[in-house]
């Protein structure tokens, strides 16, 4: 990811970390290419599969899923309608996206809340996966986190916005 | 205010949200949050909004997604599109128009790896267009077959709308990839045929042809028997039930990264890059699905879903009435919308309806591929279309819509023979149930 010169600091720690959080991710996607591919091998060659895969294949989805939201969001890989959009005003189209990207955010927030909530519950209530006895709740804390850096993600978009704007 | 009327006025607020440029997926949850709150309690919908994405994370059915999407991509970064379309071209090049009709098969062998429509057409763009110019082919007919062909990518297997699909609907993703196979292939001979009549018509648009001498016609295969190998051990296995979809996704991608390993055409830069934009179309699908579950959640609770699919039964019109009309929803809203979003967006309200009107749930899936594929390139959203002018920059929009209308036109015609013979679509998987 390119990092342009006269972006803060705030700026390059949130792109430096979303990009760390995507490359875990990666890992987690090769990872469940391996296990899965040496399940299936092992299974067909030596009738041992290996216990555990799907519920480590389950986990590592979660983790590509989550981890790579605030690269995705800064890299705009998400499906958007830009239509109407594109056809306001510059001046329009800056209060549309202020008004989209702070209501993204207060969402995002409740998501980080939420996940936290969801996660203690489960803790509380033991809830493990159903082959290695795994405990979920970790994985929902993480997912917590990861919207935390989403809404920082949103915010330095809403930044770039802003600052482009100014200049033009 | 009734259930109903809440429903329908989120659905209205939703429609207005995804014009405002917010992603189509946080859109759904927001209208799915808020109505959800409304009409049970805020409280049951901030616990179902955290559920509902992490469920949706965790769930080993949708792991079949990024194994798919890897096995495209990590395919197309060791430069495969390239040689389909060269071997489609030896085979192809020398009939007249010979050059879009081999566009059209590159596009369909494509798809045969790659499970999306854009990410088809953007890839047979790159790599078709110059060659169709360079013989001097009329950009209507270039730029149009790109964007139609492309279209194929989400029919013939592996296709994403088919993973997210069945995942909704409790369908067998293995039965839907084999659905999708038949009524594919079919759809790219529907096209070839229709750039023949076309040439036929119009001579001008295609006005060179190049001959292969037989050399150059094996000799293009060479590259290819590999991944014709990697899809039938995939496709096959997961058909005949050796893999669950998953495993076959894995054994793809893994057999994605060898095959061009070994034949030294991937580099360390290529591959970081089918990884990072695999988890960056991965995070994309999976909140989609997230956020179409939170909307789900709250039109389940509206009892709209229920509550139309009892009222257009008990209309006194043929079934086959009510199925065009539920197209034409489809068609509307696919002009507008990325398929995903559009797809995911409408099972909920319409599936309930196919089922009470007694169609098959595997047929329906197809069909509504098709509308989709129908939508992606007609104005004003037709996103293939704006995919191929994005890389064709001198060539006006109008131009490639122009250009897609003859294809638009065979797949309207091909969605009415797919109503009245459902088999086109059933008949692989039911051969395969006995």
């Amino acid at each position: 990811m390119s990092i342009r010169e006269d972006t803060s600091f705030f700026e390059k720690s949130v792109q430096l970390l979303s990009t760390l959080f995507n490359l875990f991710a990666s890992v987690s996607l090769i990872t469940m290419i391996l296990l899965t591919c040496l399940d299936v091998s092992m299974r067909y060659f030596f009738s041992r599969p290996i216990a555990g895969t799907y519920d480590l294949v389950s986990l590592m989805g979660a983790v590509i899923a989550a981890f790579a939201m605030p690269y995705t969001m800064l890299k705009k890989g998400h499906v958007a309608v830009d239509l109407v959009v594109r056809k306001l005003s510059p001046g329009k189209q800056l209060v549309v996206e202020t008004v989209t990207h702070v209501v993204g955010i207060l969402l995002f927030i409740v998501m980080v809340w939420q996940c936290v909530i969801l996660a203690s519950d489960m803790k509380d209530a033991g809830e493990v996966t159903p082959t290695l006895l795994l405990p979920f709740y970790p994985i929902v804390y993480f997912m917590s986190l990861c919207f935390f850096m989403l809404c920082l993600a949103t915010l330095v978009n809403l930044l770039n916005i802003w600052r482009k704007r100014g200049k033009s | 205010m009734n259930p109903v009327h809440v429903g329908i006025i989120g659905i209205v607020f939703l429609v207005v949200s995804l014009f405002s440029k917010f992603p189509v997926a946080f859109c759904m949850a927001l209208v799915g949050l808020l109505g959800f709150g409304y009409l049970v309690s805020p409280e049951a919908a901030l616990n179902i909004i955290a559920k509902d994405f992490y469920t949706v994370f965790s769930s080993h059915g949708l792991t079949v997604v990024p194994l798919f999407v890897f096995m495209g991509q990590i395919l197309f970064y060791a430069g495969i599109s390239r040689k389909l379309y060269d071997a489609a071209n030896a085979w192809l090049g020398h009939y007249k128009g010979g050059l879009a009709m081999a566009t059209v098969g590159a596009c369909a062998s494509f798809s045969a790896i790659c499970g999306s429509t854009n990410a088809t057409a953007a890839t047979m763009a790159t790599v078709a267009l110059p060659e169709m110019r360079r013989l001097e082919y009329r950009d209507e007919l270039a730029t149009g077959v790109v964007a139609a062909g492309g279209s194929l990518g989400i029919l013939i297997p592996p296709s994403v709308i088919f993973i997210v699909y069945g995942i909704m609907t409790e369908q067998s993703i293995g039965k839907l990839f084999m659905a999708g196979i038949f009524p594919g292939i079919l759809l790219a001979v529907l096209f070839i045929l229709t750039i023949y009549i076309w040439v036929t018509l119009k001579p001008h648009m295609a006005p060179r042809v190049q001959k292969q001498s037989m050399t150059v016609k094996l000799k293009s295969l060479t590259g290819l028997i590999e991944v014709i190998i990697l899809f039938v051990i995939v496709m096959g296995g997961l058909f005949i039930g050796v893999f669950t979809p998953t495993e076959a996704g894995a054994v793809g991608a893994l057999g994605g990264v060898v095959i061009p390993l070994v034949r030294r055409q991937l580099t360390w830069q290529g591959f970081l890059q089918a990884v990072y934009s695999s988890t960056l179309t991965t995070c994309m699908i999976f909140m989609i699905v997230a956020g179409a579950t939170v909307f789900g959640h709250f039109l389940a609770v509206t009892t709209i879903p229920s509550v139309l699919s009892s009222w257009v039964v008990s209309l006194p019109l043929p079934s086959w009435a009510i199925m065009i009309v539920v197209m034409f929803f489809f068609f509307i809203g696919g002009c507008f919308m990325d398929a995903l979003g559009m797809i995911l967006l409408t099972i909920p309200i319409f599936f309930p309806v196919a089922v009470a009107l007694g169609y098959d749930p595997i047929w329906f899936g197809v069909v509504i591929v098709l509308v989709t594929e129908l939508g992606v390139i007609t104005p004003p959203v037709g996103i293939n279309v704006y995919v191929v002018s994005g890389i064709a920059k001198d060539v006006p929009l109008e131009i490639i819509f122009k250009g897609a209308i003859p294809f638009v036109l065979t797949l309207l015609a091909y969605l009415v023979i797919m109503v009245l013979f459902p088999q086109i679509a059933l008949f692989l998987p039911n051969m395969a149930a006995n």
